[in-house]
């Protein structure tokens, strides 16, 4: 089931598309004695957004450093456009880099920090001013090229840096949490710009966020990374839909997860509770293969359509305690802790359930998961593999794709 | 409705009014000494005369040249040699930076004297270039440049800026010329005149490494002191200060300017 981004490499070198436009392989970091990323491999095609998300620590910055010539890596090669540069010193990867602060040079207008780039490359003289004003068109920053960085707003300064970045046409673009510096309120919209500032400028991009929503708002691809290992790459849905393991539904969809095992063509929780793989399980052939009678699974519940909470029992609920509530607006985010029936041992999982009443702490309601919000996926393997923080070693695409050409 | 200082407050303006009482009273009893005809008889007694100034001057005037020149030599040396050795212990470059972090800060704790003896023992022959009197005065500032710029030039919004210019294609010269300097102008400026106005008036270690032909300013000061004319050590000493404190001044304005970009930023 397990399917590697990237094959591994021949004696004779990998084989290197020209089109992509970032291969990683087998890519690894250490500071000191603590491996920062271990073994990542990608692909990223031409003019494709990836996501690169995963908790604080889990190695994504250093990832980017590593693509951006930063850092070298310990171990495993990066080609850009076909061109090997693993051992290539920044200043000659031609990279669009946006760190989380912009790094704006203070004391340069915005019209010199986007042509900064431009002369350190040395672009002829007379071609620099039509690729400058290009860039400040892209992201309409035009009425602002003589303003200093500090007359701007965040998010004028941000597409600033991106202007400055792009202006050098780059091979990958970098952006660094790139709206993480910004206020709430702001984020939403930046989110909307941002993306079709991406689509207008038709670069190979590579976002990193800790922010699930923003990566599955701006990027084509979802790589998910922990302690340093890329665990899951898809696309949106796939990431979505697909969890390769609990931690990338919880990561990603904010899900609850449940422990299971296959019996009789459904989900056993415990044992008053199945899910039948017909209403739960996946759809593909392949997926559902997987689950054969005697397999561990895990159970998905994602918090909008996974669940829905009911006064007094229904056909296939679970009672279970209010034990928090948090005000979203027109409705409620409940968290809720299933209560054991009968003599059931297992343990008592919470879910997060999003409904439209409120219920106080403490209440006892009838939990019914949903279809439309919950499913059933093969649990991944054991460990062939174990990292420092005893991690499994390998991506893994969601088991209805294959190998990405 | 004004509020009233707190006690906190009311003990730092007290503590502010002493220290400028023990820092002016000598200030102005210097400067009536001496403007004073002869100061043994009192202050301002028998009027005011600026000949005491015009002998001081007589005594500084040759001094002047040999005074910039050396300072100049120490601003080189510092630029050189100590700018890039705060670089590397900001980006820890060094092996046991801390370590020689805290052995920069020597020559605040060793007298001048222990450090001008420890020179000339080392090298008498670079004693009669005057070279030895650069070394010794470079050690004397290196305390105060090593404080100045670590710290600006450790700032992580200038090391983001400097990893973003690499990615845009500039090399270590375009950075540290486009870069870095521009970032680190205000701290450098300041760091640099502290160190002028220490050169110009270091005397305990210059005593012991000094060649005749590069005597400075202050052993002129000294020579008016050991002519028993208080009145004429006294305008020597005025006209130091006169040379000097706008340097210092100018030096405390750049290093708070610098601090207000910093927060402004």
């Amino acid at each position: 089931m397990t399917t590697l981004q990237i094959p591994p490499t021949e004696a004779s070198g990998p084989s290197v598309p020209v089109a992509d436009a970032l291969v990683l392989d087998g890519v690894g970091h250490r500071y000191g004695t603590t491996q920062a990323v271990a073994d990542v491999s990608l692909r990223l095609a031409p003019g494709r957004v990836l996501a690169l998300v995963g908790p604080s620590g889990c190695g994504k910055s250093t990832l980017l450093r590593l693509v951006a010539g930063l850092l070298t890596p310990s171990s495993g090669t990066v080609h850009l456009a076909g061109e090997d540069a693993t051992r290539l010193r920044a200043e000659r990867r031609r990279i669009g880099y946006v760190p989380q602060s912009y790094a704006l040079f203070p004391h340069l207008s915005v019209r010199d920090n986007v042509a900064y780039g431009l002369a350190s490359q040395k672009v002829p003289r007379a071609e620099r001013p039509a690729r400058v004003q290009e860039a400040l068109e892209l992201t309409r920053m035009t009425p602002y090229a003589d303003r200093a960085p500090s007359q701007l707003s965040g998010g004028q300064r941000q597409r600033v840096a991106l202007a400055r970045a792009l202006a050098v046409r780059p091979r990958v673009l970098l952006l660094d949490e790139p709206l993480s510096a910004l206020d709430p309120q702001l984020r939403e919209g930046m989110r909307r710009d941002l993306r079709g500032l991406l689509a207008a400028a038709d670069c190979s991009t590579i976002i990193v966020t800790h922010d699930q929503a923003e990566a599955l708002a701006l990027a084509d691809e979802v790589a998910v990374m922990r302690n340093g290992r890329l665990v899951q790459l898809d696309d949106v849905e796939g990431i979505w839909r697909r969890p390769v393991d609990p931690f990338v539904a919880e990561f990603v969809a904010g899900a609850a997860t449940l422990p299971a095992v296959v019996v009789d063509g459904a989900a056993r929780v415990d044992a008053d509770w199945h899910l039948p793989l017909d209403d739960f399980g996946p759809a593909a052939p392949s997926a559902r293969a997987a689950l054969s009678d005697g397999t561990p699974c895990f159970v998905v519940v994602r918090p909008v359509g996974g669940a829905s909470l009911h006064p007094a029992s229904v056909a296939g609920a679970r009672p279970a305690e209010v034990v928090d509530v948090e005000p979203r607006g027109s409705s409620w985010s409940l968290r809720v802790r299933l209560l054991p029936v009968g003599a059931s041992t297992a343990e008592r999982p919470e879910l997060t359930v999003t409904s439209t009443d409120a219920h106080l702490p403490g209440r006892t309601l009838w939990v019914r998961l949903d279809p439309e919000g919950t499913s059933v996926h093969a649990a991944p393997p054991a460990p062939t593999t174990t990292s420092p923080h005893g991690d499994r070693g390998t991506a893994r695409r969601s088991p209805t794709r294959g190998r990405r050409s | 409705m004004t509020r009233r200082p707190g006690h906190r407050e009311w003990v730092g303006q007290a503590a502010l009014v002493v220290v400028s009482v023990v820092v002016l009273v000598p200030i102005l009893g210097t400067v009536l000494v001496s403007v004073s005809p002869d100061a043994s008889r009192g202050p301002l007694v028998g009027g005011v005369t600026a000949d005491w100034y015009a002998m001081a001057w007589q005594l500084l005037g040759p001094k002047v040249g040999p005074t910039l020149g050396v300072t100049a030599a120490v601003l080189v040396g510092a630029v050189l040699v100590v700018l890039p050795l705060c670089h590397a212990l900001a980006r820890r470059l060094v092996p046991g930076g801390a370590v020689v972090r805290q052995v920069t800060m020597l020559p605040l704790a060793v007298p001048g004297v222990a450090l001008g003896l420890a020179l000339a023992a080392s090298d008498p022959g670079l004693r009669s270039s005057g070279g030895l009197l650069v070394v010794g005065q470079l050690l004397i500032v290196v305390p105060f440049l090593v404080a100045g710029l670590v710290p600006p030039l450790a700032d992580p919004d200038l090391v983001e800026a400097e990893r973003v210019a690499s990615t845009l294609g500039a090399g270590p010269t375009r950075r540290l010329l486009t870069v870095t300097l521009p970032a680190i102008r205000l701290p450098l400026a300041a760091s640099l005149l502290i160190a002028a106005a220490l050169s110009i008036g270091e005397f305990n270690l210059s005593f012991f490494v000094v060649p005749p032909a590069h005597q400075t300013a202050p052993f002129a000061l000294y020579s008016a002191f050991t002519t028993q004319r208080l009145e004429l050590g006294a305008a020597g000493s005025v006209l130091f200060g006169v040379a000097l404190v706008p340097a210092a001044v100018t030096a405390a304005l750049l290093a708070r300017s610098s601090l207000s970009r910093k927060e402004h930023r």
